[in-house]
């Protein structure tokens, strides 16, 4: 991995960094948050009413605590990815490594991909906080400065021409 | 100037051609040509007809003033269609053509495509590719078999009388002595024998090498300019002190592209693309878009996706021109020599100065790209070509006075522009005496009722005035600032400062990196089968996969034929930062979907936080 070079760019990489950790922190609160607020006792006893197959017919109504508990396991699957990618990102721009920037956009995409997931199922109402701070996370990555802080997609070499035609 | 002077100029500065291994076809005498070929005419809805068949026509009958109605084509027919139905299979061409190769002929070398043009470039490129092949079926086109009969025709000219032949002409032009080498190429076989865009019959491609002439009347090459496909202007000129520009002696090295006979200073693989016309408008307001995510939105815009003038390069399909030069050179002290070459002046021949016509089949292509061209004078419509009559213009040198004369051009600029400042400086004076003459009868008449209309008419004249008096001193202004540099300029000169060799080159064409031809065999078969393998599988997964699972199927390919395409071209980073950016920009939309009222609510409720804040700021000062 390239290390960066100068200390011109360091304040685009420490308050990525630092958004990164904020992100991976939010992230990280709403999976225990949703794995918290369900009563996993209540969970095992409604379930253990339910009869003991995988392919339940579509006529039978989960109890709702077990939806709730479904929710919960799913939403931290799909949010854990992220969390763990942000704070190596962040890890990554603390140790001034260009790869971190890939790894933070990396974690935008699959914050959204996840958020938008989520919306298609059952529109939790965290998700729209998370969208919001993800697209602007997207956008300052994208930003010239930050790319150029980050040498990020500087090309080498002369441009071809185009032509009319023969 | 006579002809001795001219001829003996044309074969001082005379080029160095060097071709790519396997090209066919090279530089010939265009009255050969024209001896073996027939005359045909296509009046407007009527079938051709031939006017004079192969092996009667002459230069002279050529020449010949046809009168016809509007929009008459007359064309050459180089190859024989009879001959031509006769060499569909590969066999029955290898014996004409051993039949032909009498006596010494072109070269044998066999051409080998190397890395595939597909594998250079993306994915909707190489879709729009397939949509051009397919044009071909509706499109006229130069039939299949006719560069193997163009080739067995030119073999039998080499074989009665070798030659490697170019037309010269001597043109004085804006200070410059022009040296044009005309070069005639039998066949255009780019198409069907180097993967490129067109084939046609006949070709004619030029160099220019641009002299300028002491008082002693000693010459001196300054600049050089290659014709390539249908470029004009900069981009084509090279100084004479330029590193690209190689050189033999006194000789420019001219790298002939197989097939389209583009001429290239650096040997090498050049990527060409080709844009449709019919695609213009979509392309241009993608590059609106794109100019608005960089510039307004500050976001960062991959360069490579797009070209010079910001339109986006998704609508242009590639080829690859191959200037490798490892074939065939012609020149002096080269494998083969120049043949003694035709004048194309003093006077010009016949048949240059009176056809108008095609040099070639004439197919009705509507992009005109598989249509021959015409001769060295003129367009396919018959006007003068530009060229001919402005050939210093053509390469954009116009504007360039030559070496001698840029030093007494700079003084003559400046004491032009010395001379306006006076004027100027002379009318603001008047016009400043008048401002000021109004302005007081302005205050005089002011409170005096009955001078309304005066007061009234000299207000309106006030500014009138006032802004011309202010436009008149910001000519002044900058007229004195570009008169000092003018005179800067007149310093660097007299201490022999030169430009730059390239700074009037603001987007040159180069050939393909080492790094982008050293891609792996796999990445070409991937590059090659990818598209067709990814409509099989949409088709596919369209009949047997149903419902839900049809989008998650079709998502799913897209993303792994992406990532797998990203992964040979090492474009990564590229397709995580679009997929993201699309994901923030769909995820922006279900924002504003669902609290569309909440997000106009805010954003009123800043603006008018804002209002307030500088409003207030504004009182405490």
């Amino acid at each position: 991995m390239a290390e960066l070079a100068g200390s011109r760019s360091s304040w685009p990489v420490r308050a990525n960094g630092l958004l990164l950790v904020l992100q991976a922190a939010g992230l990280g609160g709403i999976g225990a948050y949703e794995v918290y607020r369900v009563d996993w006792q209540q969970v095992e006893a409604d379930l253990s009413l339910l009869p003991e197959t995988l392919d339940l017919p579509e006529t039978v109504v989960l109890p709702e605590t077990v939806e709730g508990a479904e929710h919960a396991v799913v939403t931290v699957l799909v949010f854990a990815p992220p969390t763990v990618l942000a704070l190596l990102a962040a890890l990554g721009f603390l140790f001034l490594l260009r790869a971190g920037w890939l790894l933070a956009m990396i974690v935008q995409g699959l914050s959204l991909l996840a958020c938008l997931l989520l919306y298609s199922a059952w529109t939790p109402i965290f998700i729209y906080p998370v969208m919001l701070y993800c697209i602007v996370m997207a956008l300052y990555l994208n930003s010239s400065d930050v790319r150029a802080a980050f040498h990020v997609g500087q090309r080498t070499g002369l441009p071809q021409v185009a032509t009319r035609g023969p | 100037m006579g002809p001795e002077t001219d001829e003996a100029l044309l074969r001082r500065f005379e080029p160095v051609a060097r071709f790519t291994k396997g090209d066919r076809f090279f530089p010939m005498d265009a009255e050969r040509y024209v001896r073996a070929c027939s005359l045909w005419v296509r009046r407007p809805g009527e079938e051709a007809v031939c006017l004079v068949p192969h092996g009667k026509l002459t230069p002279g009958l050529l020449a010949e003033p046809r009168r016809d109605e509007f929009g008459t084509v007359h064309y050459l027919m180089f190859t024989d269609p009879k001959e031509a139905k006769g060499l569909v299979r590969p066999r029955a061409r290898r014996k004409a053509l051993r039949e032909a190769l009498q006596g010494p002929g072109p070269t044998e070398e066999v051409f080998k495509a190397g890395r595939g043009r597909l594998a250079r470039v993306g994915y909707v490129s190489r879709v729009m590719d397939t949509l051009f092949t397919l044009t071909f079926l509706a499109r006229g086109r130069v039939p299949g078999s006719t560069a193997a009969a163009g080739r067995v025709a030119y073999t039998r000219i080499l074989a009665d009388h070798e030659h490697y032949r170019y037309h010269g002409r001597v043109v004085r032009q804006s200070g410059w002595v022009v040296l044009q080498y005309w070069f005639f190429y039998a066949f255009n076989d780019w198409r069907s024998g180097f993967f490129g865009a067109n084939d046609h019959e006949a070709d004619w491609e030029k160099v220019f090498v641009y002299l300028s002439e002491s008082p002693s009347g000693e010459y001196t090459p300054e600049w050089t300019a290659y014709s390539s496909h249908n470029y004009a202007g900069d981009v084509l000129r090279r100084r004479w002190d330029d590193p690209e520009l190689e050189k033999v002696g006194e000789h420019p090295v001219v790298h002939v592209c197989a097939g389209s006979h583009s001429n290239q200073y650096a040997p090498g693989e050049y990527l060409t693309e080709l844009e449709l016309s019919f695609l213009a408008s979509l392309a241009r307001m993608l590059g609106a878009a794109r100019t608005f995510w960089r510039e307004r939105l500050r976001q960062y815009g991959d360069d490579e996706a797009e070209r010079e003038d910001g339109t986006p390069a998704i609508f242009r399909i590639p080829f690859v021109d191959y200037a490798r030069g490892d074939g065939l050179t012609i020149g002096p002290g080269q494998d083969k020599e120049w043949t003694p070459p035709v004048l194309l002046d003093n006077p010009i021949p016949d048949w240059a100065l009176h056809y108008r016509g095609l040099w070639g089949l004439y197919t009705r292509d509507p992009f005109e790209g598989e249509d021959a061209p015409a001769g060295p004078m003129y367009n396919r419509d018959g006007s003068v070509a530009r060229p001919w009559y402005d050939p210093v213009g053509w390469a954009g040198l116009d504007k360039v006075p030559p070496p001698i004369e840029t030093l007494r051009t700079v003084k003559e600029q400046k004491a032009a522009i010395e001379a306006r400042r006076a004027m100027l400086e002379a009318e603001i004076e008047e016009k400043s005496c008048e401002l000021k003459g109004l302005g007081v009868e302005t205050v005089a008449a002011r409170g005096h009722p009955h001078l309304r209309a005066l007061h009234e008419d000299h207000r309106r004249r006030i500014g009138e005035l006032s802004e011309e008096v202010n436009r008149l001193r910001a000519s002044v202004a900058a007229d004195r600032v570009l008169s000092n540099s003018l005179e800067g300029y007149a310093q660097r000169l007299r201490e022999g400062d030169r430009e730059p060799a390239r700074a009037h080159i603001s987007y040159a064409q180069q050939p393909a990196s080492e790094t982008k031809l050293r891609a792996s065999r796999l990445a070409e078969v991937w590059a090659a089968a990818s598209v067709g393998v990814m409509l099989i599988v949409f088709l596919w997964l369209a009949l047997y996969e149903r419902g839900e699972y049809l989008v998650f199927a079709l998502s799913g390919s897209i993303a792994l034929f992406l990532f797998v395409e990203a992964g040979f071209r090492g474009r990564l980073i590229r397709l995580v930062t679009s997929a993201t950016l699309g994901l923030a920009v769909v995820a922006a939309l279900v924002l504003v979907y669902e609290f569309f009222w909440q997000i106009v609510v805010v954003a009123v409720l800043v603006l008018g936080l804002y209002v307030l804040w500088d409003n207030l700021r504004e009182l405490r000062r």
